[in-house]
């Protein structure tokens, strides 16, 4: 649906926002997801997607382990008006009861990474490397 | 899952309990625990995080949701399952500026995590995953403290828990804190009573993690020639494997403290096989079920029958101290009480304890 196609577009946005701010891939996703998981029981058309992006990335900064100050971040963030720090967290308590506290997300970037680290460790033939 | 208006009894039953919440204001950094029925007439613990306005400026603040997430992610028998996160309103402490702060949506005083009624670990207030990245040196409470912290590195690893853990198995065999040290100065002045001037080697290790307070302490606080009194201390209370074992936790230089695996008797290695020695040794180590539980030590009345294990008298007149007064406060009728583990603490140890250190 129009929807989902909205929500999508700023999960887009979410990830362009993530490398500007050089953020891990873990912290990237997890905003995404924090963003998805929101609209699944939230409509766009109650919560405009664009302040809860904001707030669904600092809030993965948080939950990831990747501290950053909220000034920092809000000083960063590009466009036309300036983002206070209040913009980005006036959601926030929206948005935790909407993920009804689950902030655990799992991905399947560390376990991938080892995988990859196997792989290469069979690769140079290293003894007792196995998959 | 279950909804949060579940809580809704389990807070009124709080606000009934206003008189013993005030006096239990001294557990408030630690966050204030409660047992509580659910709908569905479960006990569950309700743990109360309180969110401070100057914890405020950076949002909800990290520690809460770290606790929340590493508790939701860990699936452990030894440790709590978290079964909700509820958020509550208001309290006293507001009533000053009260409605209108709930008004305006920013009700986030209180977030009280709901979790099962059981005897497992259940503080995560100061976990984070672990990462490669400087941590803060000024965790941990200073009695549990091991000297790479002591001396204020950023770059410790798990191995502070182990330094942590031997200590606590040293509290139970002598029913009271080991080091209860007041300073950070004070506290390794105890290790060294302990377990004597750490050896060059130990020294060269503890500096190469760079601890930034090593260079002054050695010059002005460091007795020299103390000798390692741990056997001397332990042996008249317990076997010579356990003060092995307590040897291979306590030990200066984190990279030759046991690992968790070794203390597990993990693993092939020289350490492994001695705690292994130690895990055989009698008594063994029994399964969860089949230890005594004493209710009456929760209920605060005996229920009869002998007791069975050495130290519980100690236990029960200690803790039931605690719940009479807990209890007294807010009459016979409820039948839900209020349980502070601050206070508890602080109640057992009073004649030591001056302060407490908790830096968040």
């Amino acid at each position: 649906s129009e929807e989902e196609i909205l929500v999508g577009y700023y999960c887009g946005k979410t990830m362009e926002l993530a490398d500007l701010f050089e953020f891990p891939t873990n912290v990237k996703a997890t905003a995404v997801q924090y963003l998805k998981r929101f609209y699944l029981s939230n409509s766009p058309m109650t919560y405009h997607p664009k302040p809860l992006m904001l707030t669904s990335l600092f809030l993965a900064t948080k939950t990831e382990n990747h501290y950053t100050r909220l000034t920092a971040f809000a000083s960063r963030i590009p466009g036309k008006k300036p983002t206070t720090p209040e913009d980005v967290i006036a959601p926030e308590f929206l948005l935790t009861q909407g993920l009804r506290f689950t902030f655990e997300v799992r991905h399947p970037f560390r376990g991938l990474e080892g995988g990859i680290m196997s792989l290469l460790g069979l690769a140079g033939g290293e003894p007792g490397a196995k998959l | 899952m279950k909804d949060s208006t579940s809580l809704e009894k389990a807070v009124s039953l709080r606000n009934q309990c206003a008189d013993s919440w005030k006096s239990n204001q001294l557990g408030k950094a630690y966050g204030v625990v409660y047992r509580a029925r659910d709908r569905n007439s479960n006990i569950v613990a309700l743990k109360q995080i309180r969110i401070l306005p100057q914890e405020r400026q950076n949002g909800i603040p990290i520690t809460a949701i770290r606790e929340i997430a590493i508790l939701q992610s860990l699936r452990h028998i030894n440790i709590i399952n978290i079964l909700d996160v509820a958020v509550g309103q208001g309290s006293e402490n507001c009533s000053d500026d009260g409605s209108e702060r709930r008004s305006e949506g920013r009700g986030l005083d209180e977030v009280y995590m709901v979790m099962e009624y059981a005897e497992q670990v259940a503080d995560f207030g100061m976990a984070r995953e672990y990462s490669p990245r400087p941590l803060t040196p000024g965790v941990v409470t200073i009695w549990y403290r091991s000297p790479e912290l002591l001396l204020g590195t950023s770059h410790y690893n798990p191995s502070v828990d182990l330094w942590s853990a031997g200590l606590i198995l040293t509290e139970l065999l002598l029913c009271t804190p080991l080091l209860p040290g007041d300073t950070e100065i004070q506290q390794l002045a105890l290790i060294v009573k302990l377990l004597g001037t750490p050896s060059p080697d130990s020294i060269a290790a503890l500096s190469a993690i760079g601890c930034p307070d090593l260079s002054r302490w050695r010059r002005e606080q460091l007795p020299q020639g103390r000798v390692d009194n741990l056997e001397r201390r332990f042996l008249s209370e317990t076997t010579k494997e356990t003060v092995r074992f307590i040897g291979g936790l306590l030990k200066w230089d984190p990279d030759e403290r046991w690992t968790a695996a070794e203390a597990l008797a993990k693993g092939r290695n020289k350490n492994a096989g001695e705690a292994e020695r130690w895990w055989r040794e009698s008594p063994r180590e029994v399964d969860k079920d089949l230890l005594p539980t004493f209710p009456e030590i929760r209920n605060g009345e005996r229920i009869g029958g002998e007791m069975v294990h050495r130290g519980t008298d100690k236990i029960s007149t200690r803790k039931g101290k605690g719940n009479d007064g807990a209890r007294s406060a807010k009459g016979a009728s409820l039948e839900s009480y209020v349980f502070d583990f601050g206070t508890d603490q602080m109640e057992s140890q009073s004649q030591r304890v001056t302060k407490r250190h908790r830096i968040r």
